[in-house]
């Protein structure tokens, strides 16, 4: 499978920040859900790819192509939604969209104007009157209209109505499986990345510290709830984010397929019980670690 | 390019068509005779309609956060830089021409009119050096810091002109008979030419410091 996006070894460095050497890989026509708590460094690796922020080291090829020496090349087939998507506010939408239109090959007029009216964006509202959820709505409206074959969204549902966001998430995931395009999208609400990824990267403090698919993940992660002596003692210093508790103790394991033939015995005789994590949990072990 | 022009030329264009009504205005106020005060505020105001024009074009850029806004689309740094170098040499020269037209419905000797037209040139040539310094610091340090820093320079450069007068004391006639002399006496076949060389060299060390720059 060919990759649309390939990142070698990224870094970028502030005064208070260190993105620090992040490798990754999206595969052509899958979802892959970027998480990590504020500041990890996801805006930074997006912004990079974007050509908007220059990186101290690395490589990144977007469809084979250097970001840098092939950028309108790239960004023509590219649609990006920003964290806090920006727009000429004294502008209407009408004339926002005709503007931007001017700036790619591919532009479908007809799209535009019916994620318009799809998602209830007046026309001749000037772009600064828009509120949050419907700036949003604009940006992404904006970034399909040229029909893209990759997805760059940074936070694309905040500030959106739970109706609105489960929306934007379905043409997403339908976007991705009717029509082949990559999607490469950044969130800290874990719930919407679980809905429609097919890889998560967690990025957590400029690295990354887990990549795989989200079945993967969820098959591999759970939490371990066992009473005292019921887990060998090698199984319980495995474990992240220790707590015992009256009724018993429990942890999480990164790897209950390799335990569970271990655990047979105890799952049986129910002194010990495992449970499924959902994204959320997994992100707090990543940051807690061994935290107990 | 010619989408970043559309976006950006208004301001560019309104100041152009105000300026240029205002003084045809006043010229048709004044006589046959070639005025020398308002020959000297014209000069003036050209220069200072590249500078202002730019200023208020990249104010509207900066509110608009309009750098981050291309950085997202389909555009290069030259196209960027190209458009914004453009709209100031485009703008200054057809103001340049628009007025030495009409300085010669004025009846004055013939080399009072080749001062006026020399003077209107090194006005819109300083404007337009200016216009081209003025974006490489924007490019460099934002509009912002950018402003903070001309305020400082412009008060500074305000000391300029009483220095020279409090130098020249008692001689300033022939301070300016040797100014107006050296402007009288500048060879535009060859000094547009090194303007425009020179202008070019700007943009390219401006798309230079974009280029290192984040959006």
């Amino acid at each position: 499978m060919s990759h649309t996006v390939e990142i070698e070894n990224l870094t970028k460095s502030y005064k208070k920040f260190r993105l620090d050497s992040v490798s990754l890989e999206l595969p052509e026509g899958l979802i892959l859900g970027l998480i990590g708590p504020n500041g990890a460094g996801k805006t930074t690796t997006l912004k990079i790819l974007m050509d908007m922020i220059r990186a101290d080291s690395g490589r990144v090829r977007i469809f084979g192509l250097d970001h840098r020496t092939h950028t309108k090349e790239i960004k023509n087939r590219v649609g990006y939604v920003g964290e806090e998507p920006q727009f000429y506010g004294d502008k209407s939408v009408s004339w926002t969209g005709g503007w931007i239109s001017g700036f790619y090959r591919n532009w479908d007029l007809n799209l535009f104007e019916k994620m318009l009216t799809d998602f209830g964006i007046s026309r001749t509202k000037k772009t600064g009157q828009l509120s949050k959820g419907m700036r949003v709505k604009l940006s992404l409206a904006l970034a399909l209209s040229h029909r893209p074959e990759l997805l760059i969204l940074d936070e694309p549902t905040a500030g959106l109505d739970p109706v609105v966001r489960r929306d934007v998430l379905e043409r997403l995931r339908h976007l991705s499986k009717s029509q082949g395009r990559s999607v490469l999208i950044s969130s800290h609400i874990t719930d919407d990345i679980a809905r429609i990824a097919d890889l998560i990267v967690f990025l957590i403090d400029g690295r990354v510290t887990l990549a795989e698919s989200k079945d993967g993940l969820l098959a591999k992660w759970k939490r371990i709830h066992f009473q005292e002596k019921a887990l060998e003692e090698g199984i319980t210093s495995s474990l992240k984010c220790r707590k015992t508790q009256v009724f018993g103790s429990s942890g999480i394991t990164d790897n209950y397929p390799s335990l569970k033939q271990r655990l047979a015995a105890g799952l049986d005789s129910q002194s010990i019980k495992v449970e499924n994590l959902n994204l959320d949990d997994i992100l707090i072990a990543c940051v807690k670690g061994d935290e107990t | 390019m010619i989408h970043i022009l559309k976006r950006n030329h208004r301001i560019f264009l309104v100041y152009f068509l105000f300026i240029l009504i205002l003084l045809i205005g006043v010229r048709f106020l004044l006589g046959k005779e070639l005025n020398v005060f308002f020959t000297l505020m014209s000069g003036i105001v050209l220069f200072m309609y590249t500078i202002g024009a730019l200023l208020m074009s990249e104010q509207y850029e900066e509110k608009h956060h309009g750098y981050a806004i291309l950085s997202a689309l389909p555009v290069n740094n030259l196209e960027i830089t190209g458009a914004k170098f453009l709209l100031p040499l485009v703008s200054s020269f057809t103001l340049t021409l628009s007025l030495i037209l009409l300085f010669s419905t004025f009846a004055a000797p013939a080399p009072d009119m080749v001062l006026v037209r020399s003077y209107f040139l090194l006005a819109a040539s300083t404007g337009l050096l200016a216009a081209g310094l003025m974006y490489i610091g924007i490019f460099g340090i934002g509009y912002t810091k950018f402003v903070v820093v001309v305020l400082s320079l412009t008060t500074a450069l305000g000391l300029v002109p009483m220095l020279v007068m409090r130098r020249n004391r008692g001689r300033m006639d022939e301070v300016i008979e040797n100014l107006l002399a050296g402007i009288r006496g500048m060879d535009w076949l060859v000094l547009l030419p090194l303007l425009l060389l020179a202008y070019l060299g700007l943009m390219l060390l401006a798309l230079q410091i974009r280029a290192h720059r984040d959006a």
